[in-house]
């Protein structure tokens, strides 16, 4: 149990580190976020480009509820893309997350898992439709807070309590990569954000 | 017999019409959609048409094993395809389409058999009731997959690539599951022909291979044919691995190298580094906004609005993957995650990662996570599932009815300038004003301005010269007074006050603002 607990205080710390690169973050970059002016603005461009002649065809295919919906999920997948998980909550992180995913879905340690699950599939909602009006500050701290924890429990669960076998390994060598990806790509968040200008 | 299909001939019909369903959905307006040729689909067009007629390529080498184009070197089967489709059908848009179409097409039937292979892999991995609709579900969704049916209908080697592939894959699961050593010969060739059609199966075949011999090495008692046919096969591959150390073989990989920005740092950082670049680059290809929202962003392949894959398969691909990790067991689940995890190996090399053409082995495995998705929810039981089902039902319809609206109605001309689509018009016009000329000039180089080798494909016979970019041509000195059609696509071009002029024509794209392609002038 000692080791359990002490491989994990490690993650905790690595991703620590990753949420001090996170948190110099300005603002978003637009695919987090909902701009409805935006989304109004494509529907009208696809209504304009519509060539099927027939207005009813066009209302059909381009429509307020179609524009929205897939608006909503590609900026909700957004939250879930590998390469932006490895660069906010590390890679031994986003390996967690997978992990409690299928826990969750196997329903094992439901009590733990699942009420996190369900944070980890609602931040990103509030995120999605709150971020101009809450400090982005705020919002990555949740963000990182709620899915660091869902790793955590995850890496928890899925770690044996008595003898250091092949998932302890597999937790080091991701443990490993994490230190190295920190240190390697240090202005990666710069994909998903605007970071000042000295951190380029 | 179950209460889906019940017998044999339901299923048989059900196969035919979903492959008859693909294949519309590949040939329809398939010199149409996308409109034009793209410039290595002419270079295609231009060397396969050179080899049908002269046995030698446009640089003169006859019959080779790569074909030089701009700069790197083609993989030659597709090449030497598209001049059998020739025969019939003449040096024309369709011919050089056709090969992507007919393999495509046929790749619906293997997969559909090569899914029967995978359920004999372990009998307890679907129940008995379901692996008819698994089968039949899942070939569906190979058929109609936005990103298979794309690929399908562009003169690019990567669909050929595929075919070869998954047949070898089918036949090394029939060697398996029938000890056929037959099989393993035509598995193994697949592989071969695999590497000679696209540059992606230069690194995914090999280590295909290696891994398929040594399984079958282990587990068939005929060791000594497997290690023939293991000779052959690499004695097939050699000349195209010897060929991949050449400076022309290599050519591809050094433009497009993921690591050539980190080139600089020292053997250690690189020893550190490296590893890291192409596990970023690895990663990228299973980033859910790559799959189903903005594929690679490519203007020439993006479907404004969709991603590769529709995304109302996100919830089947979570459901198929829960699934296969619930239930699949010993060699069937290493197969799959194999699949899964070799598909990206190549592209993850080279930048821009992802990329759609790198990775278009993904979706294998991916339509049978899918697939296993999609057949799981059919058995759902209770009034409530099948409400859920209904309607996940009738918005996937939906979803792949608005694709292929957009994708058949718009992108055409959305992607009109991607796909060079004013080229045919531009030489068909200069061919009929030829005889009115002395000189057709055309301002650009290999790699900007107007591209000869349109002019190569749709009129190899038309004279023209090329006035390279930063140097002003001039007319010869006997032709001073000579008619000149000059032929630019750059709105700003320079050369043009060195000359008088005089102004022809446009040619305009019929897209929505009627872009000017090409301007014609009389010097």
């Amino acid at each position: 149990m000692k080791k359990k607990i002490f491989i994990l205080i490690v993650i905790f710390i690595i991703q620590g580190f990753y949420l001090q690169h996170f948190i110099l973050c300005k603002s978003f970059q637009s695919q987090f976020y909902l701009v409805p002016t935006q989304v109004n603005l494509k529907l009208v461009g696809d209504i304009h480009d519509d060539r099927s002649g027939s207005i009813l065809a066009a209302r059909l295919i381009h429509n307020k509820l179609t524009v929205y919906g897939s608006a909503i999920f590609d900026n909700y997948v957004y939250f879930f893309s590998l390469p932006f998980l490895v660069n906010s909550i590390s890679f031994v992180g986003m390996v967690g997350v997978g992990i409690g995913f299928y826990y969750t879905a196997r329903r094992k340690s439901r009590k733990i898992l699942q009420p996190i699950c369900l944070a980890v599939l609602c931040v990103p909602l509030v995120e999605l439709f709150m971020i101009p009006k809450i400090p982005v500050a705020a919002s990555i701290i949740l963000f990182w807070l709620v899915f660091q924890f869902f790793s955590l429990a995850a890496w928890f669960v899925f770690l044996p309590s008595k003898f250091v076998n092949t998932q302890y390994l597999l937790c080091i060598i991701l443990i490993v990569i994490s230190i190295l990806w920190y240190f390697t790509f240090s202005d990666a968040m710069g994909f998903y954000c605007t970071l000042p200008a000295h951190i380029h | 017999m179950h209460k889906f299909f019940p017998s044999f001939r339901i299923e048989i019909f059900v196969l035919i019409v979903i492959i008859l369903l693909g294949v519309c959905l590949r040939f329809y307006h398939l010199t149409n959609v996308p409109l034009g040729l793209y410039i290595d689909e002419a270079s295609i067009g231009y060397n396969a048409a050179a080899i049908l007629h002269t046995g030698k390529d446009e640089y003169g080498n006859p019959f080779p094993m790569a074909f030089r184009a701009f700069g790197e070197y083609k993989m030659p089967v597709y090449i030497y395809l598209t001049s059998a489709a020739m025969i019939p059908f003449g040096t024309t848009d369709f011919a050089v389409r056709f090969p992507s179409f007919f393999f495509g097409s046929i790749s619906i039937f293997v997969f559909y058999f090569f899914l029967k292979q995978i359920i004999l892999l372990d009998q307890h991995f679907l129940p008995k009731k379901r692996e008819t609709l698994f089968c039949l579900l899942t070939t569906f969704l190979f058929a109609v997959l936005p990103w298979n049916v794309m690929f399908s209908r562009i003169g690019f080697e990567v669909n050929v690539g595929l075919f070869f592939y998954l047949t070898a894959c089918f036949f090394f699961l029939k060697t398996i599951n029938n000890k056929s050593l037959m099989s393993v010969g035509i598995c193994f060739l697949g592989l071969v022909a695999s590497i000679y059609t696209y540059d992606a199966f230069r690194i995914i075949a090999p280590i295909t291979l290696i891994c398929f011999a040594l399984y079958l090495y282990r587990k068939t008692t005929a060791k000594k044919y497997i290690i023939l046919f293991f000779l052959l096969a690499i004695f097939g591959i050699l000349p195209m691995v010897l060929f991949s150390f050449t400076n022309g073989g290599i050519a591809r990989f050094d433009e497009t190298s993921a690591f050539s920005q980190y080139a600089q740092l020292s053997l250690f950082k690189k020893i550190v580094v490296y590893p890291l670049v192409y596990l970023q680059n690895f990663l990228s290809y299973f980033s859910l906004s790559y799959l189903f929202s903005f594929g690679d962003g490519f203007d020439r392949q993006r479907v404004l609005g969709f991603g590769p894959v529709l995304r109302t398969e996100l919830p089947l691909l979570l459901i198929g993957i829960y699934f296969f990790l619930k239930n699949s067991k010993g060699f069937l689940r290493i197969f799959i995650l194999f699949l899964l995890f070799v598909a990206p190996i190549a592209g993850a090399l080279t930048i821009p990662s992802p990329h759609e053409l790198r990775s278009f082995l993904l979706v294998i495995p991916l339509t049978i996570l899918t697939g296993l998705g999609a057949t799981q929810l059919f058995f759902i039981k209770g009034k409530k599932a099948k409400v859920v089902l209904t309607a996940l039902v009738i918005i996937f319809t939906y979803n792949l009815i608005s694709f292929y609206d957009v994708y058949f109605i718009e992108y055409p001309f959305d992607s009109i300038i991607s796909w060079g689509g004013g080229y045919k018009q531009l030489v068909l016009e200069a061919t009929r004003l030829q005889h009115q000329y002395k000189y057709i000039v055309i301002n650009g180089s290999e790699f900007g301005g107007i591209n000869y080798v349109y002019f190569k494909f749709y009129n190899p016979n038309l004279p023209y010269i090329i006035a390279q970019k930063n140097t002003v041509w001039e007319k010869p000195k006997k032709d001073k007074n000579a008619k000149v059609l000059y032929i630019s696509a750059d709105p700003n071009d320079q050369e043009l006050k060195f000359f008088p002029h005089t102004f022809i024509e446009n040619i305009s794209l019929p897209n929505l603002n009627h872009d000017t392609f090409a301007t014609f002038y009389q010097l």
